[in-house]
């Protein structure tokens, strides 16, 4: 079920979805030229479990396995293949994989028609794809704030 | 001469076929004023003793002469020795001759000669001191990260501890020696990921796992064996750690930044 419900007609969602593109410059241009140049992008790959606390001011892409906590100040890149039981808090996030666990994104959050959620969300402004399941709270507009200190304003059960 | 110099010999220059090579390159180092103590390395002379005898001379440059292999037999204790080190590789393997930009032969001198000194990192799998990386193939290990998280390897693969790293394409390092982080570089025998999703962001798809840290454990449950530089190492259990700012090198020239390529 996607952020909006049943009711969210697609081809007007896809808009909405493709002139928030249009307005927001590509996540990353290449794989050696992360957002934040002061630091290199960390990769988790295919075949590669990270369990535990995981930190990083740079870009994060994932497309293995985490079991823990994933917290980064710059982007937070969830592949198709990636399997997370894990709480999040990114500046921005793109997510194609699954989640099990809050999300607290404190700006911009774009969930991918493979991505499956479950756990709260937290986020500024969320682009989500037809198809995207989620199954917990969203709290999306204002400030980002951990979802646990936040009001629940909106719910979506997938 | 000029007392701040010393060289040392890989005992392979005895071979007949490097004696006009080491004449050109006396010749070249005494009409640059580079002329010094010449130390030869041999089956029952330890290098360490060999470097700290220089030092108690009031040596402050040592100048390896030989090929990578020259250098890992000092490499293991040298930045515990308050030296410059620099490098003229004769022969091949000369790799990490090649990440420090200094040309084979007599070119080197010049390298000497413009006197360009980095301050280095280096990275310690246990004891031992290592400049370029450490390789471990064929692996299941997992790698304790700054006591934080842990890495595994769930179908296998090769672990490679980056400091220097390697030569890219473009002829820049692929590592970062001065930023004070080693780079794990894990890639999975199975690197076959979906592909259009990366694409579609313009990102290459990840196939290989990247992380910057400064120390952390190698454990695995079976025994593994590896290089670190050249030098073979195996276990079950190994420390690895970055020793930031550790080696003042002699360099060809200013190396680029791997975060500015």
């Amino acid at each position: 079920m996607s952020l909006f419900g049943s009711s969210q007609p697609d081809e007007a969602f896809n808009k909405q979805t493709r002139a928030e593109s249009a307005a927001v410059p590509p996540s990353i241009s290449s794989f050696h030229t992360p957002t934040n140049k002061n630091m290199p992008a960390t990769v988790i790959a295919k075949g590669v479990k990270l369990e535990g606390e995981f930190k990083s001011q740079g870009d994060v892409l994932i497309e293995g396995e985490v079991i823990g906590n994933i917290q980064t100040d710059g982007l937070l890149t969830v592949g198709p293949e990636a399997v997370l039981k894990a709480g999040i808090s990114a500046g921005d996030a793109v997510i194609a994989g699954k989640i099990e666990g809050s999300i607290n994104v404190k700006k911009r959050l774009e969930l991918k028609a493979t991505a499956k959620i479950k756990g709260d969300i937290s986020c500024q402004t969320a682009v989500v794809e037809s198809g995207a399941a989620m199954q917990g709270n969203v709290k999306c507009g204002e400030e980002s704030k951990p979802v646990a200190e936040s009001n629940k304003s909106v719910t979506s059960n997938g | 001469m000029n007392p701040a110099y010393a060289y040392i010999y890989d005992d392979f220059l005895v071979d007949q076929r490097y004696r006009e090579i080491l004449d050109a390159l006396e010749t070249r180092l005494a009409s640059l004023g580079l002329s010094g103590r010449i130390g030869r390395l041999t089956l029952f002379r330890n290098a360490k003793e060999l470097v700290e005898g220089f030092v108690k001379s009031g040596i402050t440059n040592v100048v390896v002469v030989g090929n990578d292999n020259t250098l890992d037999k000092v490499l293991w204790f040298l930045p515990d020795v308050p030296v410059t080190m620099g490098y003229i590789p004769l022969a091949e393997p000369s790799d990490i001759a090649a990440l420090l930009n200094i040309p084979t032969g007599l070119p080197a001198c010049d390298v000497l000669s413009a006197r360009l000194i980095e301050t280095m990192d280096v990275g310690k799998l246990n004891d031992r001191y290592f400049l370029s990386e450490v390789i471990f193939e064929n692996t299941m290990a997992s790698i304790f990260v700054d006591g934080q998280y842990r890495l595994t390897l769930t179908q296998g693969g090769t672990l490679e501890i980056k400091n220097l790293g390697r030569v890219s394409g473009t002829g820049d390092a692929l590592s970062d020696a001065r930023d004070g982080l080693l780079e794990a570089v894990i890639t999975p025998h199975d690197t076959n990921v979906k592909t259009r999703f990366w694409n579609k962001l313009k990102i290459m798809p990840p196939n290989e796992t990247r992380i910057s840290f400064k120390s952390g454990e190698i454990v695995t449950n079976q025994p593994m064996s590896g290089q670190a530089d050249r030098f073979s190492v195996s276990g079950f259990r190994f420390n690895v750690s970055i020793m930031p700012n550790r080696l003042k090198v002699i360099m060809g020239k200013k190396m680029k930044s791997v975060s500015s390529q």
